[in-house]
């Protein structure tokens, strides 16, 4: 089982690894748009990036209500594994987007619609992290969390909504060529997949981890040696199966 | 002033930079993790503990090595 394990971690990666480094050469032999120069070609990791991150904040949100109907541990470990992808990836589309803004407008930010609601994003899922270090008791932790996880991606519908009804500078359309369209879907492949396998590796992590309720009785010292209440309480609570 | 191709340079480098250090330094941290607190005998760390502790033996000693003494003891 384990041997089987590890070979499909190690053939998911080197998959990864094979389409990142096609979407890198299909980036570089790209054709350079003329109206934008170089910089155009910061949309084969911008756009996937911001994919990625509307995908792991909707992770977020479909496990925060697994657990919100469950009370299980797994889906509480999903949403902290989504939460943080979803920082990484907020940060990374912030970070090329004012670059592409330095160059294409001239200032570094502007506070244009789709640009704050991105902001406002990262900042709702670094709060919700920050949020899992704040709050102590793990079954309080998850409940809080897991209601912030699902209010928070109210925030996506919003960023997409305030590019159609907003009047806003952001592009609304990439206006690609032919030519663009493989290191694009090549971008959307690789970092798709960077994100599923770090949210997986996280998720292994907290369940290698396993501090919160349900691995209680598997982990804790046995309670009735040393002569303090049973341990067998927290174990047949049925929620937290 | 950054010219075009230094700023896209730039932002792919810091773009991917974040996301490779997030990503080893994520297979490091299950590394250890499986390193310390892997299965039962796996572990280099830790020995392997039985799943179920038996009762110590200082808390056995305390339950039956008790004597009382029977009758009563005269004093000489």
């Amino acid at each position: 089982m384990e041997h089987w394990r590890r070979s499909a971690v190690v053939a998911y990666w080197g998959l990864t690894l094979l389409v990142l480094v096609l979407g890198a050469v299909l980036v570089v032999r790209a054709p350079i748009e003329p109206s934008m120069g170089p910089i155009q070609k910061l949309i084969y990791l911008h756009l996937p990036v911001a994919a990625s991150t509307f995908l792991a904040a909707l992770i977020v949100c479909v496990a925060s209500v697994g657990y919100l109907g469950g009370r299980r541990k797994v889906w509480d470990d999903l949403a902290h594994a989504a939460a943080t992808v979803t920082v990484l990836n907020g940060t990374v589309l912030l970070v090329t987007g004012v670059f592409w803004a330095k160059v294409a407008w001239g200032v570094w930010w502007t506070w244009s619609p789709r640009l704050t609601f991105s902001l406002i994003l990262w900042m709702l899922y670094a709060v919700y992290l920050v949020l899992r270090v704040r709050i102590a008791p793990p079954r309080r932790r998850a409940m809080i969390t897991s209601i912030y996880g699902v209010v928070a991606f109210l925030d996506v519908p919003l960023l997409y909504l305030s590019v159609k009804l907003l009047p806003d500078v952001h592009p609304t359309e990439s206006g690609l060529n032919p030519e663009m369209h493989a290191p694009l879907w090549a971008g959307f492949a690789g970092i798709t997949l960077v994100s599923i396998g770090l949210i997986v590796a996280r998720f292994a992590l907290a369940r290698l981890r396993s501090l919160g309720w349900d691995e209680e009785p598997r982990r804790a010292a046995p309670a009735f040696v040393a002569g303090g209440t049973s341990p067998v309480s927290s174990s047949i609570d049925p929620r937290a199966r | 002033m950054m010219n075009d191709s230094t700023a896209t340079i730039l932002a792919f480098v810091c773009g991917l930079g974040l996301i490779l250090a997030y990503a080893l330094r994520l297979a490091w941290l299950l590394w250890r993790e499986r390193a310390t607190t892997g299965p039962p005998g796996t572990s280099i760390d830790e020995p392997a503990l039985p799943r179920f502790s038996q009762p110590t033996p200082s808390a056995t000693d305390s339950i039956t090595t008790e004597v009382k003494p029977r009758g009563k003891i005269k004093a000489s």
